[in-house]
């Protein structure tokens, strides 16, 4: 009898003791992060070059540099359970200023998101003069009121053809018309937030020959385009095909 | 007898077990570091005070930038404009900021190159002092963030005032107005050159001018010409293609750029010889264009004494150089205005003047 109640205390002890708490692991917030990324044809947009180089070749045959590249982008949101979750109302991109291309959106709560979405520009309803006087972009981007007001869209220049011509690439709401437009990425990237995803890197890319390339051809001129309307239209439609975005976790 | 000598007894322990009493707390004017008994005799210095001064935001202009640590007093301001007008800063009582800075001028110099302190010609020409509340990156070629920054910089500059705190101090003491100026607006603080440089960056915010013709002409207070309409919307548009220097209600982006005055290699290298960017050569800052029909001769140099000259050298597309600004699009080529647009752009530029700023003291 002693022997048995022996070896029954000695297999519960053995069972007791090999028995582990099962290990929960600590929540993980979980930081999104949007970076912004300007390529030519896939290749890195370098703004260094010097006038004479002109590394870049557009539609319409013509060589070119960048020197430079700022815009603005708005209304910046992502599809969530409870709805659409607007991330920053308008931010400021200068290719120059590496502070810019880095925008730190906070922590997302535990769920699944998609649908990143953004407008190119400000819309009819953002894009008055002075709405944005305290922003550091308002000398920089004021667009003059006696052509219709608010701010430029975006400012890409260089040179073309050769190290004496350049090209003014400046977009916006020529006489109050709403030349912006949205990028959306629908639903192909959605990513799924839990206690356990860590931090969210998404990251958007320009492709600046784009603008003069697909799907309409762009001459560049010295010629200013602010007042062209037709050339605003045109623009606005090649730049709604040359975004694209990636999602990666960290 | 023994009663008597009982009584003395009695009165001496009486007298020597009595407190001494005064004022015991140590931030009174008259403590009493031997009272042991406070007597509620203690008076007080009356607490320090300064006045607030706030300045009304222009129509389509920013926050004013304030430093956290220089707030604008009344006090402030009034030591800062006893300093600007008075060459109590510079070495030997040389030079005040009037010197270079004259009201009837914008505060800016008739001449290209004013003299600095020793009687020798600077290299730039003094820039007018408008509305510097709202600029950050300062002087011809951006070496100084800030306005206190710049102000001591000028002042300490052996090329320019010379001034130290030093000789600031020496001077003060005979100089009953700035004692009395200086202790209403820092109280008991040292009288240094960066408490001089405060109040001065002070009275510079408050040189602010936004009450031109072209501004009433907002306001739907007074017309314009049809001269000055035509100027305005050249400058306004690509023809002329100022506003991406000189927009927004300010007339400045305070931004560097070179505008094609010069070729390679130059003899001032502006911005490039502050960052040591060969990008940045020839580069400078774009200044407002308020009152700008009083703040000839024009340029970093002076080199343009009039509006027409100015004018005409944007006419002409400028002078093509390695990193020449792409706004200057139309360099080799020119703007091809007319005569008459360009004397219309000028009269628009002549109603940016502020005669109530040029004059009001």
């Amino acid at each position: 009898m002693n022997k048995i109640i022996l070896l029954f205390s000695i297999i519960a002890l053995t069972l007791t003791s090999c028995k582990k708490d099962p290990v929960i692991p600590m929540p993980i917030p979980s930081f999104l992060t949007i970076h912004f990324t300007h390529t030519v044809d896939g290749v890195p947009l370098d703004l260094t070059t010097t006038e004479s180089e002109l590394p870049y070749t557009n539609a319409a045959g013509q060589n070119y540099n960048v020197k430079k590249l700022q815009y603005l982008v708005s209304n910046i949101s992502l599809e969530t359970n409870e709805g659409t979750k607007t991330l920053k109302d308008v931010h400021f991109v200068d290719k120059e200023d590496a502070s810019t291309l880095k925008l730190d959106l906070g922590e997302l709560e535990n769920g699944t998101y998609s649908n990143l979405k953004f407008n190119f520009g400000l819309n009819g309803e953002m894009n008055i003069s002075n709405a944005y006087v305290n922003e550091g972009f308002h000398a920089t981007m004021a667009w003059p009121d006696m052509m219709g007001g608010g701010y430029h869209y975006m400012k890409m220049e260089g040179n073309f053809d050769n190290d004496t011509t350049f090209y003014n690439t400046h977009t916006g709401g020529t006489m109050s018309n709403d030349y912006s437009f949205q990028y959306n990425e629908g639903n192909e990237k959605a990513f799924v937030v839990n206690d356990q995803t860590g931090d969210i890197e998404i990251t958007i890319n320009m492709d600046a020959n784009g603008w003069y390339s697909q799907p309409n051809t762009i001459t560049l001129t010295t010629d200013g385009i602010m007042g062209n309307m037709q050339l605003q239209s045109t623009l606005s439609n090649n730049g709604s095909c040359i975004f694209s975005n990636s999602v990666t976790y960290e | 007898m023994n009663k008597f000598i009982l009584l003395l007894i009695f009165s001496t322990l009486l007298f020597a077990c009595k407190k001494e009493e005064g004022c015991t707390d140590p931030n009174a004017i008259n403590y009493n570091c031997e009272a042991e008994q406070d007597d509620g005799s203690c008076e007080y210095l009356e607490p320090f005070v300064t006045t607030p001064h706030s300045i009304t935001t222009p129509y389509g202009f920013p926050d004013m930038l304030h430093p956290t640590d220089n707030p604008l007093t009344e006090e402030g301001i009034a030591l800062g404009k006893y300093l600007f007008n008075n060459p109590i800063l510079s070495h030997s009582n040389g030079l005040a900021c009037t010197s270079c800075h004259l009201q009837e001028n914008s505060f800016s110099s008739p001449s290209n190159f004013s003299s600095n302190v020793n009687g020798v010609a600077v290299t730039r020409n003094a820039m007018a002092l408008v509305n510097l509340g709202w600029a950050n990156n300062l002087a011809w070629d951006g070496r100084d963030i800030g306005l206190e920054s710049k102000i001591l910089g000028t002042i300490t500059n052996p090329f320019s005032m010379q001034g130290s705190s030093d000789s600031l101090q020496a001077r003060a003491e005979k100089d009953a107005q700035f004692m009395t100026l200086f202790a209403a607006a820092f109280n008991n603080e040292d009288i240094t050159i960066e408490n001089a440089a405060k109040s001065l960056a002070q009275y510079i915010r408050t040189l602010v001018s936004a009450n031109s013709k072209f501004d009433r002409y907002l306001k739907g207070e007074e017309q314009l010409s049809v001269s000055e309409l035509g100027g305005y919307a050249i400058f306004n548009s690509e023809k002329g293609d100022c506003f991406h220097c000189h927009g927004t209600q300010q007339f400045a982006n305070n931004q560097f750029h070179n505008n094609g005055l010069d070729p390679e290699p130059f003899t001032d290298l502006g911005l490039g010889a502050i960052t040591g960017n060969t990008a940045d050569n020839g580069k400078f800052r774009s200044t407002t264009l308020r009152n700008i029909e009083h703040t000839a001769p024009y340029m970093h140099d002076g080199r343009f004494a009039t509006l027409e000259e100015v004018v005409e050298h944007y006419n002409s597309g400028g002078v093509w150089s390695s990193n020449i600004d792409p706004n200057m699009k139309k360099v080799g080529v020119g703007l091809q205005l007319t005569n008459q647009e360009k004397q219309d752009l000028v009269a628009y530029l002549m109603t940016l003047t502020d005669d109530e700023f040029i004059t009001t003291n």
